[in-house]
């Protein structure tokens, strides 16, 4: 099952730099579609790699969908060869990014990011607008509802800010 | 006259989307909606649990499909 607090906090308080995004970067906005994993994009600088790698053997990070046994450490050097990875943790299933379809690098995505206080510290969360274009650049149908339910959420804040009552 | 485009909101609700819900939730605060998440996944996994014990010879994927059929009826 996963843990989605206890991820988002592990992550900040091992110095992760990443951004939230996907499905629980929705929830974060208020989306009422459940997701069942924590998406990150995360900074592919070695320093961060290296943090990274630590946590997720600490974690035990393992590829999710691979045949077991696969042998398989995600330790820096496996993480620079690569880009996208889905694990299954002891804290449940965690996907990181390096490249965010229709969005870019860490660098591109964290522009397109707002800084939200959330359990006792500062995560950044794609903003509304990057998840849709990141999700209509998928353009998987399943998506449809949670770009609506993005577009309907941004312009109910529209409206709020309009009217000065946030 | 041209018409007017439609508002991301009536887009929303011709789908189908009750924007109520989306009213409620902009409510909470980002902890309560995180909060709100997990307890769905916690209730998931509770309704897997149930699943096995109704149906311990299905796969995963047929248990949960007659689950959804049996709450229909």
């Amino acid at each position: 099952m996963t843990q989605v607090e206890k991820l988002l906090k592990i992550l900040t308080r091992e110095r992760i730099e990443f951004v939230v995004i996907g499905g629980l970067a929705a929830n974060i906005h208020g989306v009422t579609i459940p997701t069942y994993d924590v998406d990150i994009c995360y900074n592919r600088a070695d320093e961060n790699l290296q943090r990274l790698s630590l946590l997720l053997k600490r974690i035990h990070a393992t590829l999710r969908g691979a045949p077991p046994g696969l042998p398989f450490q995600p330790d820096a050097v496996t993480l620079k060869a690569g880009l996208n990875f889905t694990f299954s943790t002891d804290l449940g299933d965690l996907d990181i990014l390096g490249e965010v379809g229709g969005i870019g690098f860490y660098a591109d995505v964290k522009k397109c990011a707002q800084e939200v206080a959330m359990l006792g510290a500062k995560v950044f969360v794609l903003d509304i607008s990057a998840i849709v274009k990141a999700k209509k650049f998928a353009g998987r149908r399943k998506d449809e509802e949670m770009i609506l339910q993005l577009e309907a959420l941004q312009e109910m804040e529209q409206r709020k800010e309009q009217h000065g009552d946030s | 006259m041209s018409e007017q485009p439609k508002s991301a909101i009536e887009r929303a609700k011709e789908y189908g989307i009750d924007v109520t819900l989306l009213e409620s939730s902009l409510r909470l605060t980002v902890d309560q909606r995180i909060r709100r998440l997990q307890d769905w996944i916690i209730f998931q996994e509770e309704i897997k649990k149930v699943r096995k014990q109704l149906y311990p010879d299905q796969s995963e994927h047929d248990a949960s499909r007659k689950v959804a059929e049996d709450s229909d009826t």
